[in-house]
């Protein structure tokens, strides 16, 4: 965790970060997003320094997959920029594009090719060579445990298995920025760990991650700055220190998002049906 | 309970009206079209109260068979109306006779059971010539839309139990494909006025077999009574006993779809990367590599594959039987697969579905995106067309023919592909879902769709226009002819497919998140 261990009862924590002083290598800027009459994303702003590992959490239906599928060039924001490594997402397309590996949600893969395949096609569309795309195909499926899958069709993989050849596709490239719309979703804990290791040393040699994840404990443990999205906009931004301010992520969170609802009027549910 | 599950599918039927006014329109259509038929049908049946017995009996029981048999046969092949598959209620702990007896039911309520049931309530008309032949319809009416509800819950859940592997589905919808197309030239053969007149003595017989089936002694019991035949009371009894087996055979099916999650089928494994390590490892090769891969692997490109031949051949036999001479014949085939071919990828993106994110997310180039796609379709198509061109011109016996062939041919696949790149980019309309049947149509294809495909085969046409004028001219004896439309085929084909690619390409780059988008609605 590169994030200095604070006294749990000060809020008032030091930035180790300057603004400036590190490179930031994802700026929003007034980033907004309608659907119809809904405003989806709401002019958020959110700065990401190259090098850290960010999560981005927030309820259900609060903007975070509109707000990702914007910074990887996959929707058309509405209103703001997106700028990685200072390259405007939306002006030039191709050339931010290069730099950033994405794990989308509930998007399709070419799923009638097998895992190979698939690794192969991802990483020549983003120009690799042949030789390359082979060791590192060798490589990510040694690591993503999939030895025994790459024959096999996407269509035919479980939930967590597509999920991991998904991850593995976004990575081919070695992009200096990775966008990962819920990564750990019905990954099994012993791949989980497996991930947050390969996303960890990535993180060390100079790359930043950018994830959403429902997994307060993980990112709390994970992350080392933490965004809260609820509503479309970023309620509270900053190092995961910052933003839980002595307590658990997860406490900070449901108070952020709106505290718990109390559970009255529910006592039916302790009379059981015969 | 059987009331809850009227209630729902009540639901379902009104809420198709809630839906995009393209989508409501075609459903508008479409009950129309259903509503006019029924009609029809009505009409007819109380017009054969004056026909003779004889007459009526054939029709009535005739017809009749088919329409229940298509209850049957209907939602295997097609797989209408899974939404109240009884496996979808099996984490509610119904006992599971309430359950059989609520779902069937429901499939009462419903445009083909409807039809079904004023249709078979007109035969009360077709059959009022004795007070005993009007009681034994009325006890039919009930049997025969029974039945048919019945045959359509069987054979949805049968197929849906025994047919819910992905390979198991593909191979019935190719074979299905064929057998369709098969059906064309025997109609031909039947409306054949020589064979006609032998058919029509041959029904006779089988209508009397099929009086006995299960799906014909519903329609045959009150016909027997009003000819004043006794064994319409063996008829009656056949099919209330059709009822009662069907009931209890539905009923055990319902029993075991709510225990069964569906076969599993042994997935299959590729060694090595297949077209892939075949072909250059650039964007442009892997997108082709890709595209062969689907249309080997994916049935819904199967079945264009399949229907591509199948088209000019049941086309010539359906015009040989029609009188069109052999040489004429002969000219037909080639020009009509160039023109499917050409079609077929005229809305290639969408059958990515939400896989498209790939490409927008690497910033594929729209070239490589429109060029690798059409690998397949060229690769493939170019040399069959010129080889089908040679051997059609040598059946006609007019080598030279050959020339306005090719010339015709390849004009309309490159045309035909080059207007498709810019299409597909510009303009798609929802298809089959990846893995899904390739008969299941979105319901919101009826109005775009139909208004795309027509307008790219009038362009398509107009493209090849001159090569096709040119070659009729070199048909009538012109060899200037043959060869100037040879040039003018090939050239405009080439001209049409530059400009449709370098635009098309433009198309897809501007709009790679709105394409996702589309993708996403579908």
């Amino acid at each position: 965790m590169t994030a200095p261990e604070l006294p749990q009862s000060s809020t008032d924590t030091e930035v180790p970060e300057e603004p400036g002083a590190v490179e930031t290598v994802l700026d929003l800027r007034g980033l907004t997003k309608r659907f119809g009459d809904t405003v989806a994303v709401d002019s958020i702003d959110l700065a990401v320094a190259a090098g850290s590992f960010t999560g981005i959490v927030g309820p259900n239906g609060a903007g975070k997959t509109t707000t990702l599928s914007m910074v990887t060039g996959l929707l058309r924001p509405d209103g703001g920029t997106v700028l990685v490594h200072g390259i405007d997402v939306w002006a030039e397309p191709d050339r931010a594009k290069r730099a950033i590996g994405v794990l989308p949600d509930a998007l399709r893969l070419f799923d009638r090719l097998s895992g190979a395949q698939l690794l192969h096609y991802a990483g020549v569309l983003r120009g690799l060579d042949a030789a390359t795309v082979r060791q590192r195909t060798a490589d990510l499926v040694a690591a993503f445990g999939l030895e025994d899958a790459t024959g096999r069709l996407v269509a035919d993989y479980s939930a967590g298995m597509t999920k991991k050849i998904a991850l593995a596709a976004a990575m081919i490239h070695s992009p200096r920025l990775l966008v990962l719309d819920e990564p750990f979703e019905s990954v099994d804990p012993v791949s989980a760990a497996n991930i947050v290791d390969i996303l960890q040393r990535y993180v060390a040699a100079g790359g930043t991650v950018v994830l959403s994840s429902h997994g307060m404990d993980l990112i709390q443990r994970v992350c080392d700055h933490v965004a809260v999205i609820v509503g479309g906009k970023v309620l509270a931004a900053g190092t995961t220190d910052e933003v839980r301010g002595g307590e658990s992520l997860e406490e900070r969170f449901v108070a952020l998002a709106g505290g718990r609802r109390a559970a009255a009027g529910m006592e039916w549910l302790h009379s059981f049906v015969e | 309970m059987t009331a809850a599950l009227v209630r729902l599918k009540l639901r379902l039927l009104v809420n198709q009206f809630r839906r995009s006014p393209w989508q409501v329109a075609g459903l508008a259509l479409a009950l129309l079209y259903g509503a006019g038929i029924t009609l029809l049908l009505v009409v007819t049946l109380v017009a054969l109260r004056f026909a003779p017995t004889a007459i009526s009996t054939a029709v009535v029981v005739g017809g009749g068979s088919i329409a229940l048999l298509a209850f049957l046969v209907v939602p295997i092949f097609v797989g209408i109306d899974d939404t109240l598959d009884p496996r979808r209620f099996a984490l509610f702990g119904i006992e599971r006779t309430r359950l059989a007896v609520g779902l069937a039911v429901t499939g009462v309520v419903g445009v083909p059971a409807l039809a079904l049931l004023l249709v078979s309530f007109a035969t009360l008309a077709t059959w009022s010539r004795s007070a005993a032949a009007i009681l034994v319809a009325l006890v039919c009416v009930p049997c025969i839309v029974l039945t048919g509800v019945l045959l359509s819950r069987i054979g949805a859940t049968g197929a849906g139990l025994l047919l819910s592997t992905r390979r198991s589905r593909e191979a019935v919808a190719a074979v299905l494909v064929v057998g369709l197309s098969l059906l064309a030239p025997l109609m031909v053969l039947l409306t054949n006025l020589e064979l006609g007149r032998q058919a029509l003595t041959a029904i006779g017989s089988v209508v009397a077999v099929l009086a006995w089936t299960p799906l014909g002694a519903a329609w045959a019991a009150p016909a027997s009574i009003a000819g004043g035949d006794a064994a319409g009371l063996g008829q009656l009894l056949v099919a209330l006993a059709t009822v009662v087996l069907l009931g209890l055979l539905w009923r055990e099916l319902v029993g075991v779809a709510l225990v069964s999650t569906g076969r599993r089928a042994r997935p299959q494994t590729l060694a090595g990367i297949g077209w892939f390590g075949r072909l250059p490892a650039t964007p442009r090769g892997a997108i082709a590599a890709r595209a062969i891969s689907y249309w080997a692997r994916d049935v819904r490109y199967r079945v264009s594959i399949i229907s591509i031949p199948v088209t000019p051949i049941v086309l010539v036999l359906v015009l040989g039987l029609a009188g069109v001479p052999g040489p004429v014949l002969a000219l037909i085939p080639v020009p009509v697969v160039a023109l499917f071919i050409g079609w077929a990828s005229h809305n290639d993106i969408a059958y990515d579905h939400t896989a498209i994110w790939l490409h927008v997310a690497a910033g594929v180039r729209g070239v490589d995106d429109r060029l690798g796609r059409l690998a397949p379709v060229l690769v493939v198509g170019l040399p069959v067309l010129v080889a089908g061109s040679f051997v059609s011109a040598a059946i006609a016996g007019r080598p030279l023919l050959a020339a306005p062939l090719i010339g015709v041919a390849v004009c309309l696949l490159l045309a035909g592909t080059g207007i498709g790149g810019v299409s597909s980019a510009l303009m798609p309309y929802p298809v089959p879902r990846p893995g899904s049947s390739p008969f299941q149509q979105p319901n919101s294809t009826t109005g775009v769709a139909a208004v795309v495909q027509s307008v790219l085969f009038l362009l398509q046409l107009a493209a090849a226009a001159p090569a096709i004028l040119l070659g009729l001219v070199a048909i009538e004896g012109s060899v200037a002819a043959a060869w100037w439309s040879l040039v003018a085929g090939v050239v405009v084909g080439v001209v049409v497919l530059w400009s449709g690619t370098a635009w098309g390409g433009r198309v897809f780059e501007r709009r790679g998140p709105e394409l996702l988008a589309s993708a996403l609605r579908a």
